[in-house]
């Protein structure tokens, strides 16, 4: 099935505008109509007399430092992150499998400033516990939500991890986001040590040199360019390379495995009060469907191709959710299969502490995760598969 | 004969009242796609305000390039959205992590809401993952029926960087769903008939 088939079906249950709220609608439409009339003024041309003034009054104050283009004087670099940007980088989600690494916030710095058609954008880091390194930009918008308030109403945010080596994948030079449509357009990105200036292309011609310190790079594009590459060059002005987030080539859509017979139940696991059972069928291609059921869901059923690791399957199912599963505790399972050779599976958690997993007939398993382990600090991490002789052959993460 | 919406909107710059007409025409497919990305109430509290800022704007309708608003309607709430990209990639997540889908949270009947389809769950997945340019663009294909002239218009751009952004989308989805193994999946009915 085509993806845009797949995305035409997706919330397409979601029922109409109910007639509240078309009512509502209306209501504030003909608003306007009524404040247009009682003030007798025209709003488009108050608004621009309000925007003439204000970037008059902007281009008084800024000076060269603002303007597009011109040295930024850098008053971020180094520095301590203040409250609001520690408690972007420090949001941590706190499902069992699905959740990140928790940054370490008391760490968090300025990278550098930047400037970009809309102003001065700021660009933050901080490690992760897991040795990444997470990026964060706050980019003035051109226009501010009118509710105003809170700091996603008056900036665009771009947020990154990344580790260096993993990421660059032996390439002098990485995109890591880019805004490209509206205003203001930006990319910001990472770049190996020997890389001295970065050069960001853009669409409509020419190019901009990107600020680049310590091997991350951040520019902004003029009003009304867009960016399409970017290119790394030595200290002697030599090419290093490119990257372009720009592909051209339409790639056709993915066709599906599908059922090729019936299914047989290979799985029927029960701890702690909770089971899991599940039947498999084959499929086209080498896949396999599943059709699996646990307590207090419904059944799940699917096809897929197998990966070519020592998991050919590793599913991680949360329980019921929160909205069905009242005051019952929160539960999750594996359900996977191994590969021929493995003799043993393991289950990690992030705490250090290991469970043996029982591997059933084909080799296929189930991790119940329960009780401690659903909790922060304690969540599944990693599947390790061992063979018969104790030795590690593959691991498969979870954490999603 | 129903006056083209151009015809509408020059009109309303010497009698607003008639504005209501471009509401009327437009506002249910507006609603639904903004209501299909964050939420009924977010979806519609960005309605209203597409229609009231395209009022406020309408002077700067070009009527040279469509007789039809929907396109630039289409445009001021795509601009609308991306204020609350967090919240739509937040929801995308949640739906995909416990298989509850949040923008569907006020349906009345529960079960509705509970999509046993991995696939829905992999895919929600992979559109929280797209790049908001990426996903503006795949979503106003597949949920405002724009052509790719009208995003275009819509959004600003060229129709190439429509099909290189829409080309990209596709290919990323594409990975995403490699990657975790999960191509498709059983029709949703055997899904549904395998309720337990």
């Amino acid at each position: 099935m085509d993806e845009i088939q797949l995305i035409k079906g997706f919330r397409s249950e979601l029922p109409g505008a109910s007639g509240e709220s078309r009512q509502r609608a209306r209501e504030r439409l003909e608003g306007r109509f009524e404040r247009r009339r009682f003030l007798g003024l025209d709003p488009l041309s108050r608004r621009a007399a309000v925007w003439v003034a204000a970037a008059l009054l902007a281009g008084l104050l800024a000076g060269s430092a603002l303007a597009f283009g011109g040295r930024l004087v850098d008053s971020i670099r180094g520095k301590p992150a203040p409250k609001d940007v520690r408690e972007h980088l420090g949001y941590r989600s706190t499902d069992v499998f699905h959740y990140v690494n928790p940054v370490i916030t008391s760490r968090a710095h300025g990278v550098m400033e930047f400037s970009t058609s809309t102003g001065r954008a700021s660009l933050w880091a901080a490690p992760r516990s897991d040795g990444l390194t997470c990026l964060w930009a706050k980019v003035p918008m051109a226009k501010p939500y009118p509710r105003g308030s809170s700091p996603a109403d008056r900036y665009q945010q771009s947020e990154d991890c990344f580790d260096r080596h993993r990421t660059l994948r032996g390439k002098p030079v990485k995109v890591l986001s880019w805004s490209d449509s509206g205003e203001p357009k930006y990319v910001i990105g990472i770049a190996t040590r020997k890389v001295h200036a970065v050069e960001v292309r853009l669409l409509e011609g020419g190019a901009r040199r990107a600020k680049l310190d310590d091997g991350i790079f951040a520019a902004g594009a003029p009003p009304g360019f867009t960016p399409v590459s970017a290119t790394a060059f030595d200290a002697q002005g030599r090419k290093l390379g490119v990257d372009t987030f720009w592909p051209e080539a339409s790639i056709p859509a993915p066709t599906n495995p599908k059922r090729t017979g019936p299914f047989e139940k290979k799985v029927d696991a029960e701890q702690d009060g909770y089971r899991v059972t599940a039947s498999i069928a084959p499929a086209t291609r080498g896949g396999l469907c599943f059709d699996v059921a646990s307590t207090g869901t419904r059944h799940r059923s699917y096809c897929a191709r197998p990966n070519r690791g020592v998991f050919p399957m590793v599913w991680p199912w949360e329980g019921p959710p929160a909205e069905t599963r009242g005051d019952a505790a929160i539960w999750a399972f594996v359900f996977g299969q191994a590969r021929k050779g493995v003799a043993a599976v393991e289950l990690r958690f992030e705490d250090g502490a290991s469970s043996t997993v029982p591997l059933r007939d084909d080799r296929f398993f189930v991790a119940f995760v329960t009780g401690m382990n659903t909790k922060p600090g304690h969540r599944p991490r990693a599947l390790v598969a061992r063979n018969s002789a104790g030795r590690v052959i593959g691991t498969a993460r979870l954490d999603q | 004969m129903q006056s083209d919406d151009g015809a509408v909107i020059r009109d309303s710059l010497a009698e607003p009242v008639r504005f209501g007409e471009i509401f009327e025409r437009h506002y249910d497919r507006v609603y639904a796609y903004l209501a299909r990305r964050v939420g009924r109430e977010i979806g519609s509290d960005l309605a209203a305000e597409t229609f009231t800022r395209a009022f406020t704007l309408r002077q700067r309708f070009n009527t040279g390039e469509s007789s039809s608003a929907l396109p630039w309607l289409f445009g001021i709430a795509t601009n609308l959205l991306r204020h609350h990209r967090r919240t739509e990639v937040r929801k995308l997540r949640a739906y995909a992590r416990t298989g509850v889908d949040p923008v569907l949270d006020d349906v009345p009947d529960a079960e509705r809401r509970v999509d046993a389809s991995a696939a829905s769950r992999e895919l929600a997945r992979a559109l929280a993952s797209l790049r908001r340019a990426e996903t503006d663009v795949l979503l106003l294909v597949a949920w405002a029926d724009l052509s790719y002239a009208e995003i275009a218009e819509a959004l600003g751009i060229e129709v190439g960087t429509v099909r290189s952004r829409l080309s990209r989308a596709r290919t990323h989805m594409r990975e995403l769903l490699d990657a975790t193994g999960q191509q498709t999946i059983e029709s949703a009915a055997t899904a549904g008939g395998n309720d337990g």
